[in-house]
């Protein structure tokens, strides 16, 4: 690795540091997740001399309407707890991404853990049954097998991240690196991740991973697109476990059907607190007889912790994503890596849907993440003072 | 600050900051593979024996019962046994079914007959070929 060189400012001792702890968080919280006091070690990034500035008004936007919504809520002044740690991943999340455009070595961090989730995957569907426990109701058990977690314990969780890696591993296999290091990549894709994700049997991840790389491919290889769909029905065709898990009409399961019961209520609180939203807690305490700890609904979840409002702002913050150049046209050196972190958040959005996104800390970090990397551009800097030189791990 | 003496096969020193790093991940990956690691048990193959009870079953459909029969569990399609022996109560509608298949022993698990878990206690939807019915196991025996 290169030495960062020609920086002198106050704190400057502390700048070669940075890049490698940069590394260590990064693997931190994507081993554990959930711990949201992790993502404090990404905080020194936001003095870092960054190379990039990305949408700092809509990060703005949405930290004022979060802290707004904390004190007028019913749950004041706990709220304001739950702002801070929010606050803690997004701002963790935002830097991270805006420094992810100078140190691509992210993406083999991603790659590693998405290696090792995909490997411990195999191995549970090796040792199944039954592993992990609780996941196959017993009318699913004639067709379904199991369900595989990864490194975490929830099956639909991991396949989300699966699905969230898959286009930007693809664009990485397609573009990066020498020729070995790309069949290295495309076969640990194939055999390893493309496994693992089947095997967590998440549909809501399949829709995701499916959209994302239409969308990435979409429109210049076409294609690549009819492949991937043949392979989809082959898969579905001869593989009675994902016909089964796909079922006749996957609108009118009874996943469907619960999660209906639960917007139901979530829309409850809503019609309750529809400016300020009733905070986290209160809509935990509404959904707690419907034995869910979430609305499995992004926009719903948002209006009805942070108000309608919130949700709004959220819509605006996913369209200025794909406002974000790394659209076909874009001829960049990042152009298709930034359009593989584009369809990975088109694929969030779409998996928001059926699920809260933001509920697990390193959700909402990958989230804000991918929106600081997409929307970031160079920064006008005088005479080059404060550069730092690129690191390319891939190339 | 660097270690003295340390030097990597580039010759570059190892820094202080990067043995720390580096020994804070890798024991972090361990600890995290070693939690989603998934228990191997040793597994045996075993005869198994359930004794089923059957109450209330109706004359004429209990009379559809009959030894040599394959009985399968109603929701997951399993193969619970055959049927080796059939005997009934006074009225004859109370029956007491012996089945008998191979199961999975596994230590910590319990016995499986293929990804079902098999307890006495247990009230299940069986059929046969013939027959759909309620009934209860009441007894597990593993043969030796």
């Amino acid at each position: 690795m290169s030495k960062p060189s020609g920086i002198c400012r106050p704190g400057g001792r502390f700048i070669p540091y940075w890049p490698k702890l940069y590394l260590f968080a990064l693997w931190v919280v994507l081993l554990q997740p959930e711990a949201a006091f992790n993502f404090l070690l990404f905080l020194p990034g936001a003095l870092f001399p960054l190379q990039f500035t990305g949408a700092q008004n809509l990060f703005y936007l949405w930290s004022g309407w979060a802290y707004f919504s904390a004190l007028f809520s019913p749950g004041f002044p706990s709220s304001l707890v739950t702002f801070g740690l929010e606050m803690i991943v997004v701002t963790a999340g935002f830097y991270a991404g805006l420094y992810a455009r100078q140190d691509r070595r992210w993406v083999w961090i991603f790659f590693a853990a998405g290696l090792l989730t995909a490997g411990l995957s195999l191995v549970q569907a090796a040792a199944a049954p039954p592993y992990p426990p609780g996941w196959v109701s017993p009318a699913e058990r004639a067709f379904l097998p199991f369900r595989v977690a990864g490194l975490w314990p929830n099956p639909n969780r991991t396949g989300l991240f699966l699905a969230f890696l898959f286009p930007i591993l693809v664009a990485f296999s397609e573009t990066e690196g020498a020729l070995g290091c790309r069949v290295f990549s495309r076969g640990a894709l194939l055999f390893f991740i493309v496994p693992a994700l089947l095997f967590t049997y998440s549909r809501t991840a399949w829709a995701a991973a499916l959209v994302s790389l239409v969308f990435y491919w979409w429109p210049r290889q076409k294609r690549k697109i009819g492949r991937l769909l043949g392979a989809g029905l082959f898969v579905a065709g001869f593989f009675p476990s994902v016909a089964g898990r796909l079922g006749p009409d996957p609108f009118h399961s009874g996943t469907m059907l619960y999660r209906y019961r639960i917007w139901q209520e979530t829309w409850r609180v809503v019609q309750n607190y529809p400016w300020t939203g009733g905070g986290g807690s209160l809509l935990r305490n509404m959904l707690r007889p419907l034995a869910a700890e979430h609305a499995h609904n992004q926009w719903l979840q948002l209006a009805a912790e942070k108000g309608l409002p919130a949700a709004v702002i959220f819509t605006v913050i996913a369209a200025w994503i794909f406002r974000a150049p790394g659209c076909p046209g874009d001829r960049g050196a990042d152009c298709p890596l930034r359009r593989g972190v584009q369809s990975a958040l088109l694929g969030r959005l779409l998996a928001g849907f059926a699920e809260s996104l933001w509920v697990v800390p390193l959700d909402l970090f990958l989230f804000w993440f991918g929106l600081a990397f997409v929307t970031a551009g160079g920064k006008a800097t005088a005479g080059g003072e404060g550069r730092v030189p690129l690191q390319d791990g891939g190339s | 600050m660097d270690l003295s003496g340390k030097k990597r096969p580039g010759g570059q020193h190892l820094s202080w900051f990067d043995l720390v790093l580096g020994i804070a991940l890798f024991l972090l990956i361990f600890r995290a593979v070693l939690q989603a690691w998934p228990r191997f048990d040793r597994k045996e193959e075993r005869t198994v024996r359930l004794e089923v009870a059957v109450a209330g079953l109706a004359g004429d459909l209990a009379a559809q019962l009959s030894v040599g029969q394959w009985v399968k569990d109603e929701p997951s399609g399993e193969f619970m046994g055959k049927i080796v022996r059939k005997e009934s109560g006074a009225d004859r509608t109370d029956l007491l079914l012996v089945l008998e298949r191979t199961g999975t022993i596994r230590k910590r698990e319990g016995i499986f007959f293929g990804r079902e878990v098999v307890r006495a206690g247990q009230e299940r939807k069986f059929h046969t070929f013939y027959l759909e019915f309620t009934g209860r196991i009441n007894r597990v025996v593993v043969q030796e």
